[in-house]
């Protein structure tokens, strides 16, 4: 699966990081959402689906 | 009345976050049947928080907000009424009544229409005096703020101060009036609030406290000139943005059986009756946590909710409910808030940092942890969100 993500939308709620931390990570300097992996394994999509439905700003787009 | 199939499906009232959630949900857990959505706005579903931010500065369109797009409705075989409003529920039928005469069968219905603006009587016939709850709102509110625009902010909540905000960015002059003695009363740690009036007013926002508006004041063209206080104090507005408030819209359902006391009271996993269940900003939710229900307009709160009422709808595992966040930004300040505000708790700053601009304060009642505050903290807020996310999972 692919992960794309709209930083612009961002507001660093952290959710995808609590969701998902080997897939998700943010900036120390201002949270904003940093992708640790672009193109995980399928068994990791339940954990990215929910990542993305859990992030408030709809910042996660996934391609499957 | 249309003579209706009966057809088992879900009908969701309300076309906005939650009821988005709630469709996209249920299709996720591999719901078969029809799903029919109905909202009063022309626009598809979309995020409402940057209403006050992006869209407000002009910066970004309607793009940015959009939840739905018509072939995320297509994929998702919605059957989707935009401009449709609900007037009544039959829960022994089983109909939700459609303005119009026609009515609609449901298997299930959701009730997710979330709350309007409270408006202000004396403005009723004012042009430049605005309520920012809908896009179209902020469309009309951003044209209307440009450099030297004189802007009259009634209420110091979050639409007001955000406002302010945008409209200072804009190069606007603005007065914010509210009758407590401090912004955000009873919905932000006291204690900070003074340092988000100071962050106003660095930027030259002046704020009157414990003052009313006593006259709205026009010109010979029937335009906004001015506002009287009452303490006599006038003060020049061109334009006027009233945020005093927000009022569930519960009313539809006046006569149908369903208990409405702030907003649709529901049980811990939002059933409001038979077949019936409501999320979002209209519900009024039991939270076993703390022993009351409580309605809470969290933008997280919505898709949430949804996703509890998609998975008992499907007959599958309800999910648990996650920490309580909401966040605010206002110039370069991003203020974060995970957990509960208790008005007993204590309030300990344990990040200071003026240079960063950057606060971490923690809330506890007897050393326990109920809430975590962050100004620019994001990354330092993970330690005690982790913290409460644990106590949230192992509290009974």
């Amino acid at each position: 699966m692919k992960i794309k993500l709209n930083l612009d939308k961002c507001i660093a709620a952290g959710s995808c990081v609590m969701e998902a931390p080997e897939i998700f990570d943010q900036r120390d300097e201002d949270g904003v959402v940093v992708l640790l992996d672009s193109d995980p394994a399928s068994e990791l999509a339940p954990l990215v689906r929910r990542a993305a439905a859990a992030c408030p700003a709809g910042v996660i787009a996934i391609e499957e | 009345m249309n003579p209706a199939p009966t057809t088992p499906g879900v009908v969701i009232i309300g076309a906005s976050a939650a009821g988005a959630a709630a469709a996209t949900a249920l299709r996720q857990r591999g719901y078969q049947d029809t799903i029919t959505m109905i909202g009063d706005e022309k626009h598809l579903a979309y995020d409402r928080p940057p209403l006050s931010k992006q869209l407000l500065a002009g910066t970004q369109d309607f793009e940015f907000v959009q939840l739905l797009t018509e072939s995320d409705v297509t994929d998702l075989d919605i059957t989707l009424r935009l401009e449709t409003r609900a007037v009544g529920l039959d829960i022994d039928a089983h109909r939700v009544e459609l303005d119009g005469g026609e009515a609609l069968h449901y298997g299930k219905a959701i009730i997710a229409t979330g709350v309007r603006p409270r408006e202000l009587a004396d403005v009723s016939g004012i042009a430049e005096a605005f309520t920012l709850r809908s896009f179209d709102d902020a469309l009309a509110l951003r044209d209307r703020l440009t450099s030297e625009t004189r802007v009259l902010v009634l209420g110091a909540g979050f639409i007001g101060l955000e406002v302010a905000a945008t409209a200072v960015r804009k190069g606007c002059h603005v007065d914010v009036v509210e009758p407590a003695p401090s912004p955000l009363l009873g919905k932000f740690p006291a204690e900070l609030t003074e340092r988000i009036r100071r962050q106003h007013e660095d930027q030259g926002v002046t704020f009157h406290m414990e003052r009313l508006v006593r006259t709205w004041n026009t010109d010979s063209h029937g335009s906004l000139s001015s506002v009287t206080l009452d303490d006599g104090t006038e003060l020049a507005a061109d334009v006027a943005v009233i945020g005093i408030g927000t009022v569930p819209n519960a009313d539809w359902l006046e006569g149908s059986g369903l208990l409405l006391e702030n907003g649709v009271r529901c049980d811990a996993s939002g059933v409001a009756g038979t077949d019936v269940f409501a999320i979002g900003d209209v519900a009024n939710w039991f939270r076993p946590h703390i022993g009351t229900h409580m309605r809470v307009e969290h933008r997280t709160s919505a898709t949430e909710q949804a996703h509890v009422v998609a998975a008992q709808i499907c007959g599958a595992e309800v999910p648990g409910t996650d920490l309580p966040f909401f966040w605010s930004d206002q110039y370069d300040a991003k203020w974060q808030m995970y957990g509960h505000l208790h008005p007993d708790s204590v309030l300990e700053i344990v990040v200071d940092d003026p240079e960063a601009n950057r606060l971490v304060a923690t809330l506890r009642r007897n050393g326990a942890l109920d809430a975590v505050v962050g100004l620019n903290a994001a990354k330092q807020l993970i330690p005690y969100r982790r913290q409460l996310k644990n106590q949230l999972h192992t509290a009974g």
